[in-house]
C-alpha cells in the first residue's frame, strides 16, 4: 500500500433532519404529539401508580359495593368493592407488562428466523414457512383456550401464548424484507468485503429489516392488550382481584342493565384509549419506512 | 514493455446454468456461461464486451466467488479457488474485488460511505483504524468526492457519486484484481475520463489487474491491452486489441464494430473537406 499522506480532518459535520422532525413532515405536528403525548402520559401513569395516592386497588370494602362516581371513589366501586379508578390505572401496569412481553418475546425468535428463511432460502425457508403457515391458520382464542386449560392459567402461559403468535408476524416480515436482499449488489459487496455469513445477516441484512419492525411494535401490543383483555373478559388469563381492563369489563358486564355502567365503562375506556392510540403510534411510525430508493 | 507476462487468473472450460421455471411451469436452462477459458495477467487490462445477458456479470461473480460454476477451474495466483468453501476463500477476498453494475443498489442503504469503505477494508489487519479512515478520504479524494461523502448515505447521493464511490471501495483493499463492471457508465464525460486515468496510474503503480466491461468500444479501444467477446454464455473472440479491432473474425465482433463506427469514415471525409 502506497503512503497515506496526512490529512487533516475537515470534516464537515452534515445535518440531517432528526427521527422526529421527519415524522412530523410526513404527519402532520398535531397528530404526532398528541398521539406520543397520550402514549407516553399511560406509560407514565402506569409507571408510576403506586406512587400516586391513589387507594388501595385490590382491598375489596363490602360496605361500598357498586357505589356510583362520588368524591370519595371517581369512578365509583365494582361488585367487590373495590376502588375502580385505581383499578383502571393499576391495570396498566399489568396489560402493557403482559404485552410488551409478549411482543418482545415474539420479535427475539421471530425476527431471527425471519431473517435465516429470507437469507438462505431453499429447503429451509420452504419448512419455516409452512410451518408459519399452520400456525397462523389456527384460530388463536381456541388455541389459547385450550393451552390455558391444559397447562394452567398463569401469566407466564399467557405470555407464551401471546409471544407465540407474534413470532410469525415478525418472522414473515423480516422474511420479506431480507429475501429480495439476498441477490441485491450491496449484499454481494459485504461478502466481497468478507464478512462471514453470520456478519452479513446482522451487519448488512438486518437493520434494513428494524424500520417496518418498530413500526410494527405498537400494534402487536395492541392487538396483545386486546387478547390478554379478551381471555380475562372469557374468565381466562387474568382474574380478579388483579386489576386488569379485561377482567374489569366482566366483572360489570352483567350490572350495566341495572344502570350501574361505571363498573365497566371506565376499564372499557382504558382498554379502548390505549388500542387506539398504539395503533395511532404504529401508523405514524410506518411514515418512517417508505424513503428507500 | 513487460517481460514474459505472468497469468494471474486462469480460466479453464467455466460453465454455469441457471435452471429456471417458465410460467407454464416447465424448466427452462440458461446457459449464462458456455465453457469460459482466459487469462488475465498481472498489470494488464482487459475489455469485454458483449451484447446484454451475454453473461459479463455472470463471469465476474464466478470469479470471485459470488456464483457457483456447474463445471470448470479457476485458478488465482497458483491456487485453484472455485473449490473452495466459502471461508476457505475468505483470505483470496480482499484481493479480488469488483465494481458492480448498479452503483444505486451497491451500498447498504444503513450506512455512510465511511462505514462502506471501512468495511470493505476489513480483511485489511496490517492498518489500524485511524490510518484505515485517513485512507477513506484519501481514496474518495482520488475519486473525486469530498471528504463531505465520507459522512452520507447512498440516498443522499446521485448514481454517478456512488459508481465513483464503488471504484473508491474497490480500491481499498489494494487488491490484485477488479472486476469493473461497467464503471464509467453513469458519469459524464469530464469525470470519465479522470477516473480512467486514475484507474491507468494505479495500474501502473501496483500492476493491479482489470476486466474492464463496456458497451462503449472506444473507451475499450482506449484503455484495454486484450478485448474478449462474448456472445450468448460463449467466448466467441478473444485477442490483441488491434487485432479484434482491425480483424474481427466472429460475425457477432464485425457486427459490433460497424454499428460503433459506422460513418465514421465519411465523417472524416467530410470534415477534410471543409478544412481544404
Ligand atoms: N441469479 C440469476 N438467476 C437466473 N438467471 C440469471 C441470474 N443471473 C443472470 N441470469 C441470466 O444469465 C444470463 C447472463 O446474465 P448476465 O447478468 O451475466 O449478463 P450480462 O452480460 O452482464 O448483461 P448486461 O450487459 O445486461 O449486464 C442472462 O440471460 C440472465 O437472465
Ligand atoms: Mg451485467
Amino acid at each position: 500500500m502506497s503512503a497515506i499522506p496526512q490529512l487533516q480532518d475537515d470534516f464537515v459535520v452534515i445535518r440531517r433532519p432528526s427521527l422526529y422532525r421527519r415524522l412530523v413532515e410526513a404527519n402532520g405536528a398535531w397528530r404526532v404529539n398528541l398521539n406520543l403525548a397520550i402514549l407516553i402520559f399511560i406509560i407514565v401513569l402506569g409507571v408510576i401508580a403506586p406512587l400516586l395516592p391513589l387507594q388501595n386497588p385490590v382491598k375489596p370494602l363490602p360496605l361500598e359495593r357498586l357505589n356510583p362516581p362520588s368524591a370519595e371513589h371517581w369512578f365509583g366501586t365494582d361488585t367487590n368493592g373495590m376502588d375502580v379508578f385505581s383499578r383502571t390505572i393499576h391495570a396498566i401496569r399489568i396489560d402493557f407488562t403482559l404485552a410488551i412481553s409478549s411482543v418482545v418475546i415474539g420479535v427475539v425468535i421471530g425476527a431471527p428466523l425471519g431473517a435465516i428463511s429470507g437469507y438462505y432460502g431453499g429447503r429451509i425457508d420452504d419448512v419455516l414457512t409452512r410451518i408459519t403457515e399452520v400456525l397462523q391458520g389456527f384460530p388463536q382464542i381456541l388455541f389459547a383456550m385450550a393451552v390455558l386449560a391444559a397447562a394452567g392459567n398463569s401469566l407466564i402461559n399467557l405470555i407464551l401464548i401471546i409471544a407465540f403468535y407474534n413470532i410469525p408476524v415478525y418472522s414473515k416480515m423480516v422474511r420479506s424484507v431480507v429475501a429480495p436482499l439476498r441477490e441485491v449488489e450491496f449484499v454481494q459487496a459485504a461478502k466481497v468485503a468478507g464478512n462471514r455469513p453470520i456478519a452479513v445477516v446482522f451487519r448488512h441484512i438486518i437493520p434494513n429489516a428494524l424500520v417496518p419492525v418498530f413500526s410494527q411494535l405498537p400494534l402487536s401490543c395492541a392487538y396483545a392488550v386486546q387478547l390478554i383483555a379478551g381471555l380475562s373478559f372469557i374468565g381466562l388469563g387474568v382474574s380478579i382481584p388483579t386489576p386488569e381492563w379485561g377482567a374489569m369489563i366482566q366483572n360489570g358486564a352483567s350490572q350495566i342493565v341495572f344502570g350501574k355502567w361505571w363498573v365497566s365503562v371506565f376499564p372499557g375506556l382504558g382498554l379502548f384509549f390505549s388500542v387506539w392510540v398504539l395503533n395511532n403510534v404504529s401508523d405514524i411510525l410506518k411514515s418512517l419506512v417508505v424513503r428507500r430508493a | 514493455m513487460m517481460a514474459a507476462p505472468t497469468p494471474l487468473i486462469t480460466v479453464d472450460a467455466a460453465t454455469k446454468t441457471y435452471k429456471l421455471r417458465s410460467r407454464s411451469l416447465r424448466r427452462v436452462n440458461m446457459t449464462a456461461l458456455d465453457r469460459i477459458s482466459l487469462v488475465i495477467n498481472r498489470g494488464e487490462t482487459v475489455g469485454l464486451v458483449g451484447e446484454s445477458g451475454s453473461g459479463k456479470s455472470t463471469l465476474g461473480r464466478a470469479i470471485l466467488h459470488l456464483t457457483d460454476l456447474d463445471s470448470g477451474k479457476i485458478v488465482y495466483n497458483g491456487n485453484e479457488i472455485q473449490s473452495l468453501s466459502e471461508s476457505e476463500f475468505r483470505p483470496y477476498r480482499r484481493k479480488l474485488q469488483m465494481v458492480f453494475q448498479n452503483p444505486l443498489t451497491s451500498f447498504n442503504p444503513m450506512m455512510t460511505m465511511e462505514s462502506a469503505l471501512l468495511d470493505s477494508m476489513r480483511l485489511v489487519s496490517e492498518l489500524d483504524l485511524n490510518t484505515k479512515r485517513r485512507r477513506v478520504l484519501q481514496l474518495l479524494d482520488q475519486v473525486e468526492l469530498s471528504s463531505r461523502f465520507a459522512t452520507l448515505y447512498p440516498y443522499e447521493m446521485s448514481g454517478g457519486q456512488l459508481q465513483r464511490a464503488a471504484i473508491a471501495r474497490a480500491l481499498a483493499p489494494d487488491p490484485d484484481f477488479i472486476f469493473l463492471d461497467e464503471p464509467t457508465a453513469a458519469l459524464d464525460m469530464s469525470i470519465r475520463g479522470q477516473i480512467i486515468n486514475l484507474l491507468l496510474r494505479l495500474q501502473r503503480e501496483t500492476s493491479v489487474s482489470f476486466i474492464f466491461v463496456s458497451h462503449d468500444l472506444r473507451l475499450i479501444r482506449y484503455i484495454a491491452d486484450r478485448v474478449l467477446v462474448m456472445y450468448q454464455g460463449q467466448l466467441v473472440e478473444s485477442g490483441d486489441k488491434a487485432q479484434i479491432f482491425d480483424h474481427p473474425q466472429h460475425a457477432y465482433t464485425q457486427k459490433l464494430l460497424s454499428a460503433t463506427f459506422v460513418g465514421q469514415a465519411e465523417r472524416a471525409q467530410a470534415r477534410s473537406r471543409t478544412e481544404t
